[in-house]
């Protein structure tokens, strides 16, 4: 069974300005995909529609099978591009909150990554960085077994330095059984790590879609230079 | 699910309550004894009469603030669970979307029915410290009358009157809700104007026909209830408390089933 499946979805923020028009995609197990695209075409309003934080207009969707909703919530495990949290928590409640509402969240992998990265967690969160915020996120999210993780700019708001290891996390800490859609622009940085991508048009078309090294081996570009020679400006 | 969206919900509203109910105890305290200096025979200076007087009001005002300021909070907390950057958390939890509004409303409404209580019982202390015999005494009057005048329907009248209390602050909780959460959907700039905005446009509308209906439906029981027994006045008098608490449920159960569809179907995240 496809961990995520989408069928005709259609999003209009405005009236007759469809941002995905349509759009189908079948995302199996154990593969780390790229959803790539230039800014506008739609890429956080799928991702946001997959968590169940909009409606489509029109469309299907399921993640294993479970239509969107509390079901599925329950498998997704949701990086938005911004921090959520109230800053006057400290990480450690912060883990506590998730402990509480996931039961698939590994309390002990949390813990070690944060100290890995070196993060405090008697740090309240207002006293963190932004860059700091986005690792104690990312460290969430990549805590949870969760069948599907859709990274949402996951690499963004980090040091070149700490994007590593947050790739390496990443790649090491996700279920086998489960799959990972990133979007990013920095391409690339997370090339390394994708197994397929997905080139989104405006509209929510799929340009372009496949295996990243064999697209790699037969256009002899990387998907960054092809990244640049479909959406040339 | 609920007992731990509630737990995290009246830890939030009750982290502080507790301070602001414990001053403005004291501030009724403070209150009381300013009635007791302005009500003594003794002669006192001016300056004392005018100081007691301005802390008389100045009690007053803090309890009117530690009301207003729980209200507040109560919907702070509503709007930046929801509709701030923590409702990417919030609508992504494995919970469903009746089950996070009911953890809000059970939350917001025991807030301000702790409020409620709280102020009540201090009004009570300042009337007490302040007025002494005065106020026992104008107390036992009072039963007597309910006891004598109004006799057993009085139990009658306490519950009716004690579940419109209950309805009516899951009312007023549920409108507040339902303007935030408007606000929300219809601008993802300006929200808490917007919000303040549509709560006064509503609340001046709502008020008014409140006005209307007492005024007229007033008049109209009273000329209709000329010629009734005293039994049947009591009667009627159960009726219509009644009638108002099932008017009041079916407001509430309009905004619940307007709350759900705009955080179901219309959620706007900014």
């Amino acid at each position: 069974m496809n961990v995520l499946e989408c069928n005709g979805i259609v999003k209009c923020y405005k009236k007759y300005v469809p941002v995905l028009n349509g759009l189908s995609l079948s995302i199996p197990a154990g593969r780390i995909i790229g959803l790539l695209g230039p800014n506008g075409c739609g890429k956080s309003t799928f991702i946001k529609l997959v968590a169940g934080l909009l409606q489509p207009d029109s469309g299907e969707m399921s993640v294993c099978g479970n239509p969107v909703g509390e079901k599925s919530k329950a498998l997704i495990s949701y990086l938005p591009e911004r921090p959520y949290f109230g800053g006057g928590m400290r990480v450690k409640e912060i883990i506590h909150y998730f402990t509480d509402f996931y039961g698939d969240f590994d309390k002990q992998r949390a813990y070690k990554l944060l100290a890995d990265l070196q993060i405090n967690p008697e740090s309240k969160l207002k006293t963190l960085s932004k860059g700091t915020k986005e690792k104690v996120q990312l460290v969430l999210v990549m805590s949870r077994n969760a069948r599907l993780y859709l990274l949402d700019e996951p690499i963004a708001g980090v040091d070149p330095a700490a994007r590593e290891y947050i790739l390496g996390t990443i790649v090491s800490n996700y279920n086998p059984e489960a799959s990972i859609i990133i979007t990013t622009h920095l391409i690339t940085d997370v090339e390394q790590v994708l197994d397929d991508y997905i080139f989104l048009g405006f509209g929510g078309q799929v340009l372009m879609a496949g295996n990243a090294e064999d697209t790699r081996n037969q256009s002899g570009k990387s998907l960054d230079a092809l990244f640049k020679e479909v959406f040339r400006c | 699910m609920l007992k731990k969206l509630l737990r995290y919900d009246f830890a939030f509203l009750f982290r502080y309550w507790w301070i602001g109910a414990f001053i403005s105890l004291l501030v009724s305290l403070v209150g009381g004894g300013c009635i007791y200096v302005l009500n003594s025979k003794a002669d006192l200076p001016d300056v004392v009469d005018v100081g007691a007087g301005l802390m008389l009001v100045l009690s007053v005002f803090c309890l009117v603030a530690f009301a207003i300021l729980s209200m507040i909070i109560v919907f702070i907390r509503y709007y930046k669970n929801f509709f701030s950057d923590e409702g990417y958390l919030t609508f992504t939890l494995p919970v469903k979307t009746s089950t996070l509004l009911a953890s809000k409303l059970i939350s917001g409404v025991s807030a301000i029915l702790a409020t409620a209580f709280v102020i009540g019982a201090e009004v009570f202390i300042m009337l007490a410290a302040g007025f002494g015999d005065e106020f026992t005494g104008f107390l036992e009057e009072l039963w007597k009358l309910i006891a004598n005048e109004v006799g057993a329907i009085s139990i009658l009248y306490a519950v009716e009157l004690l579940m419109i209390l209950v309805v009516y602050s899951a009312f007023s909780v549920l409108f507040a809700y339902v303007c935030i959460t408007l606000a929300s959907v219809i601008t993802r700039k300006a929200r808490v104007i917007t919000a303040i905005g549509l709560y006064y446009g509503a609340n001046s509308v709502l008020n008014f026909g409140r006005q209307m209906f007492l005024i007229f439906g007033t008049q109209s029981l009273f000329s209709r209830m000329d010629g009734l027994s005293g039994d049947e006045i009591k009667a009627v008098f159960a009726l219509v408390f009644l009638a108002a608490f099932l008017f009041i449920a079916l407001l509430c159960g309009f905004m619940y089933v307007l709350q759900r569809y705009m955080l179901d179907k219309k959620l706007n995240l900014a």
